[in-house]
């Protein structure tokens, strides 16, 4: 290892090994996997995902936070954040060709492990990244049921007697959606 | 049986890939499960029920039902063979978000929960695989539910923001609609919870479908 690089490999092994969903994942792994998966620090206000730049790697973040927003229509519109623990642009890693479809910008510092199909490849059997796949599978479960849970609620927050041609509450929908989604409403 | 397996897990794989997808893991996993065949009108599963198994659609198509808002039973998709179904239940133990009947004589390969919890922590190719194909199946219910939700908020004219999922860009067709109707609530959740998923043009984004969500086979490029 090159000198000074140790040093950089338990900073960040040192919070990795603090997450919940590493508690079973001895500190030798995590170690391996930092090794293979370049640790990259964005200072504050630093964009590290532009919306519409070709996707093909996902971070994971060790410290700091990032947020995530967009701009339709010229208004800023933030879609959430990014903090320790949490796995930013992760389809990225199971498709191929897409693009970013949300600008990512650094608040304060922050460090992230820069996760990669060549990662995915690389590290397969390591125990770290088993404990980050099954992660991703519930964090995507989540995300899908909680739009799934916000588009029923929206339905169901329009009131029914609006609704006698069904256009009413079409249009009334489409206020609560993008209340909830973003865009102008 | 296992040339079988092997051309079962080819066909998966064809229809759910992702990138290092070996056949021969994936077989291991279809070994790991049982057949079960339903006749045409048999339910495979009700809206509703806890769900502790997924299920691979290796031959015949099936129907899947939701209730709407207004308490009635409507179709949501058909999904012709090969299909994963009914995993989002394995994955965060939710109760089937639909019913699926059989459509036509089906044959299945059931994934028992208790298997796939055992795959969830194991070090080994074949595991890998499974969270690898759960993974990419979850990924194409965020992007095909995002495009989705794109295309519902699309008005001609209109500058529309992109939904909190995180997915690939695409050229979004115009519509002319001003409503949103109980169907297009119903058919994006049903996307979302992975009942319609056609990313066959994934490779060649920019110019994905998004309008009539149906199933139409693989996608045009393998990677």
């Amino acid at each position: 290892m090159f000198p000074g690089l140790e040093a950089v490999v338990s900073e960040v092994v040192d919070p990795l090994a603090e997450l919940y969903m590493f508690r079973l994942v001895e500190r030798e792994h995590l170690r391996s996997l930092v090794q293979m998966a370049p640790t990259v620090t964005y200072a504050d206000g630093d964009t590290v995902y532009r919306e519409g730049a070709p996707a093909d790697t996902a971070l994971l973040v060790v410290t700091g936070k990032l947020v995530a927003s967009v701009v339709p229509g010229g208004k800023h519109w933030v879609l959430g954040d990014g903090r320790p623990g949490d796995i930013v642009g992760e389809t990225a890693l199971f498709t191929r060709g897409g693009h970013r479809n949300a600008t990512v910008v650094s608040e304060g510092t922050t460090v992230c492990v820069e996760l990669s199909r060549k990662t995915l490849k690389g590290a397969s059997r390591n125990p770290a990244l088993i404990a980050l796949e099954r992660h991703m599978l519930g964090a995507m479960a989540r995300r899908i049921r909680s739009t799934n849970t916000s588009l029923k609620k929206a339905w169901k927050e329009v009131d029914p007697a609006s609704d006698s041609s069904g256009e009413a509450s079409g249009s009334a929908f489409r206020r609560r959606f993008r209340a909830l989604f973003g865009g102008q409403g | 049986m296992r040339q079988d397996l092997a051309r079962e897990s080819r066909r998966i794989l064809k229809d759910h890939p992702y990138a290092g997808a070996r056949i021969a893991d994936l077989q291991q996993v279809l070994e790991q499960c049982t057949p079960r065949d339903l006749d045409a009108e048999g339910v495979l599963c009700r809206e509703g029920e806890s769900g502790e198994e997924a299920f691979f659609l290796l031959r015949g198509s099936v129907r899947v039902m939701k209730e709407g808002p207004g308490g009635k039973d409507q179709e949501l998709a058909q999904i012709q063979a090969p299909a994963l179904l009914g995993h989002m239940s394995l994955v965060d133990n939710s109760r089937r978000s639909a019913t699926c009947v059989a459509a036509s004589p089906c044959q299945f390969l059931v994934l028992d929960g208790g298997v796939y919890g055992t795959m969830l922590s194991e070090a080994s190719a074949r595991a890998t695989a499974l969270r690898r194909l759960f993974l990419s199946s979850l990924t194409r219910q965020l992007i095909s539910g995002n495009l989705r939700l794109q295309s519902l908020l699309v008005e001609s004219g209109e500058a529309v923001a992109s939904p909190p999922l995180s997915g690939p860009r695409h050229e979004e067709e115009r519509s002319d609609r001003d409503d949103i109707t109980e169907d297009d609530l119903l058919k994006t959740a049903g996307v979302l919870d992975g009942w319609q998923v056609d990313l066959h043009d994934l490779d060649d984004l920019g110019a994905v479908k998004t309008k009539g969500m149906v199933r139409r086979g693989a996608p045009k490029k393998r990677w």
